[in-house]
């Protein structure tokens, strides 16, 4: 018992459960579509999943610190037009643009960030100004769909390592392991305590400032690396491609089992919520489940499973006070 | 007695996959498509109405027996549509027809269909991956055309509002290109107030009054849909003096334009745009690719632009566009029925029935096309590192007038 709950913490909150979730419903779209177990068929799942997850992984930090950002879909828009407009031949270059788009995330979640924890704004509020702003710069770099996006990202970005390993596992591995190594370090510590309750978290000495700058600061660099993906997987640049993902990352976080008023939860959660809403339209459409009716399981689904993962965190509560004792 | 219930429902299951393996041997002697429609979000009207003329084309004889048909709805979000579309190379499709989201992002994914000898087409908007057939009319000069009309209308002069559409998408881009061009030829013609309209009814009709209210003395407005949304800003509020309109093709405007009573009133109205009749259309070549009747040339194949000023507005007694006939009188349909979901000469196999419920027209059979016109070249539009024609920001339906002295 006690192992269980030690790796149910290791995976944070309401992960294990949706863990299972994600797998069952891999394994019922692999049972109807076969393609669904070659090289191919994974590496296409995890190359959809990828930008969601990325840019969910952003959002969990800042909701965990107890706030709330809705600027990521702009950012990810600045940086797809970014990187279709300069990793060209006669721009910097597939790293080049990596490392303006990675600026550029940062420069907008310090926005969010000073405005927010410096000047007391709602975030909800502040992060809808950054979001329409970040929007119409990106309008601004590419009026209309077009752009190129360098070879060396949009191949190298979405194949695989040496006909195996698809790249987007590589990089997903490494945001859970990133994470795993973070929520441990002060900075990570600091988050948790700031959502779940900022004035014990400012009375044991956590300067709730810093971390909520911090945490906005690197939501931005997460959403600007979610756009570069995003290129990848399109190969060009369209101002309004990433709209539609917001209310996905959102649904991602809660998924994945990180409460929206903060403090509970993590990112490997979200990961996997973003793995989930990928997988189910493949398993939907394996299951022959056509027009309307794929909006309502999806809808169903996804309360389904906030359902179970509350139920289950409900179960391990009073266990895990138990082995604390 | 668990195990002996567990291994019948296995012999059971077993036998079944025979017998619907017999079966399908059975069919497989006639042709037999698999075809998706990959629309991308609905409850919207001018959606609705492309999707149903195509699924009751889809169900008129002889696809009814040889198409096996499924449409999907991939909302707004391009990894969406990414991830149907693998979907529907993987279930076998033979034929895709897309409403793209996007004429860039779905490249990569398109490219992989066509490399397993899948057929792709897009309808109304388009892609730039060569190796897809776009059916369209975004080459048939919409911006320039109807500006040029309305140009024609004012004698050169007069208060224009601009009405966008949807920022940042390729059709605004292209037709808000071609329609200042004309306007800028001609000083008297002087924009005072422009914005979006997202192609939607109700914002439209709120941004025409707020501009009205500072510009009273307003002539004309431009838009590309909203149309309806635009005049009624006017009828509202300024109702015995109205205006010069050109944009989309809802009955309700059709007969505005149409009616005497407010032509006296100075409306001059020109209905035209997109149609949603360019689903079914492109559903039709699709199929006559697929079926080995047609072979195109080229892969960008345009659908004629839907051209009825007020004076050629013509009321129909059925439901159908037979001769000539282009809008359905008042009580028929609701007003912001989209007229050009029909097109009696392309599509005659289509009725009211059709468009309004995705069945079949009784008694119908699919009809051979008419000849198709490819569409010129727009680059970022429907190719890339190619060049438009050197009058593609010119009128091409209407004779422009001279600048007035």
């Amino acid at each position: 018992m006690k192992i269980a709950v030690k790796i149910g913490r290791a995976l944070g909150g309401g992960a294990p459960f949706a863990t299972v979730v994600c797998l069952v419903m891999y394994a019922v779209y692999a049972a109807r579509a076969p393609s669904a177990l070659s090289i191919f068929g994974i590496t296409n799942v995890l190359n959809d999943a990828v930008v969601l997850a990325i840019g969910s992984a952003g959002l969990t930090l800042v909701i965990l610190a107890g706030e709330f950002d809705l600027s990521g879909v702009g950012v990810i828009a600045i940086a797809n037009v970014l990187v279709a407009t300069t990793s060209g031949a006669s721009g910097f270059g597939a790293l080049g643009s990596l490392a303006l788009v990675l600026a550029i995330g940062l420069l907008v979640g310090t926005v969010n960030g000073v405005l927010v924890a410096f000047f007391q704004l709602q975030s909800l509020a502040a992060t809808i100004g950054t979001m329409i702003a970040c929007e119409g710069v990106a309008l601004l770099i590419l009026p209309a769909p077009g752009g190129e996006v360098s070879d060396k990202i949009a191949t190298g970005l979405t194949g695989d390592l040496a006909g195996v390993i698809p790249v987007a596992l590589l990089i997903l591995g490494g945001f859970a392991a990133a994470w795993f190594v973070f929520k441990r370090t002060s900075l990570g510590v600091a988050i948790y305590a700031t959502g779940a309750d900022a004035q014990a978290a400012r009375l044991s000495g956590i300067d709730l400032r810093r971390t909520r700058l911090a945490a906005f600061m690197l939501a931005g660099l997460c959403y600007a690396f979610a756009g570069y993906m995003l290129s990848a997987e399109t190969g060009t640049g369209d101002p309004r491609v990433s709209s539609a993902l917001l209310l996905f990352m959102y649904a991602a976080v809660a998924i994945g089992g990180t409460s929206l008023s903060g403090g509970k939860g993590g990112v490997f959660g979200s990961l996997v919520g973003a793995g989930i809403l990928t997988v189910l339209q493949k398993m939907l459409f394996a299951l022959g489940v056509a027009e309307f009716y794929t909006n309502i399981f999806n809808g169903i689904v996804m309360i389904f499973a906030l359902l179970f993962g509350n139920i289950v965190s409900s179960l391990a509560g009073p266990l895990r006070r138990q082995v604390a004792k | 007695m668990l195990f002996g219930t567990k291994q019948k429902t296995l012999l059971a299951g077993a036998a079944a996959m025979l017998l619907a393996g017999a079966v399908q041997q059975s069919a497989a002697e006639e042709p037999h498509y698999k075809v998706f429609l990959d629309m991308s979000y609905s409850g919207n009207i001018w959606q609705a109405a492309a999707a149903n003329g195509i699924k009751a084309l889809a169900a008129t004889p002889p696809y009814d027996k040889e198409v096996e048909f499924k449409t999907i709805i991939s909302g707004t979000d391009v990894q969406r549509q990414i991830s149907d579309i693998q979907s529907m190379v993987a279930a076998g499709a033979n034929a895709i027809l897309i409403y793209p989201l996007s004429p860039t992002a779905l490249n990569r994914v398109i490219r992989q269909a066509c490399a397993q000898h899948v057929l792709v087409f897009t309808y109304d908007s388009t892609v730039t991956e060569p190796c897809a057939y776009n059916v369209s009319n975004i080459t048939a000069r919409y911006g320039a055309n109807s500006a040029q009309w309305m140009v024609n209308q004012l004698g050169g002069k007069g208060e224009l509002v601009i009405n966008h559409g949807v920022a940042g998408t390729a059709v605004t881009k292209t037709y808000d290109a071609q329609a200042l061009h004309i306007f800028s030829r001609y000083p008297g013609i002087k924009i005072v107030g422009e914005f979006y309209g997202n192609w939607n009814d109700a914002t439209s009709q709120e941004g025409v009054s707020k501009i009205l209210a500072a510009h009273p003395n307003l002539d004309a407005i431009w838009t590309v849909d909203g149309t309806y949304g635009s005049l009624q800003a006017v009828m509202k509020n300024r109702p015995d003096r109205l205006v010069t309109i050109a944009g989309q093709s809802n009955n309700g405007y059709r007969l505005m334009i149409a009616d005497p009573k407010l032509q006296a009133k100075g409306l001059r109205g020109l209905s035209s745009s997109a149609g949603p009749a360019v689903g079914p259309y492109a559903f039709k070549v699709m199929m006559e690719v697929l079926t080995g009747q047609l072979k195109p040339t080229q892969h960008n194949i345009e659908y004629p632009l839907p051209w009825v000023p007020y004076t050629d507005v013509k009321l129909c007694t059925g439901d159908r566009f037979v001769g000539g006939c282009n809008t359905f009188p008042e009580g028929k349909v609701p007003p912001l029925f989209i007229d050009t979901s029909l097109n009696g000469d392309l599509l005659p196999e289509l009725s009211l029935t059709a468009v309004q419920e995705g069945k079949p027209t009784p008694g119908a059979r699919i009809q051979k096309l008419p000849e198709i016109h490819y569409a010129e070249n727009l680059p970022g539009i429907n190719c890339e590192n190619c060049t438009a024609p050197p009058d593609a920001m010119e009128p091409n339906l209407v004779k422009p007038i001279p600048v007035p002295k």
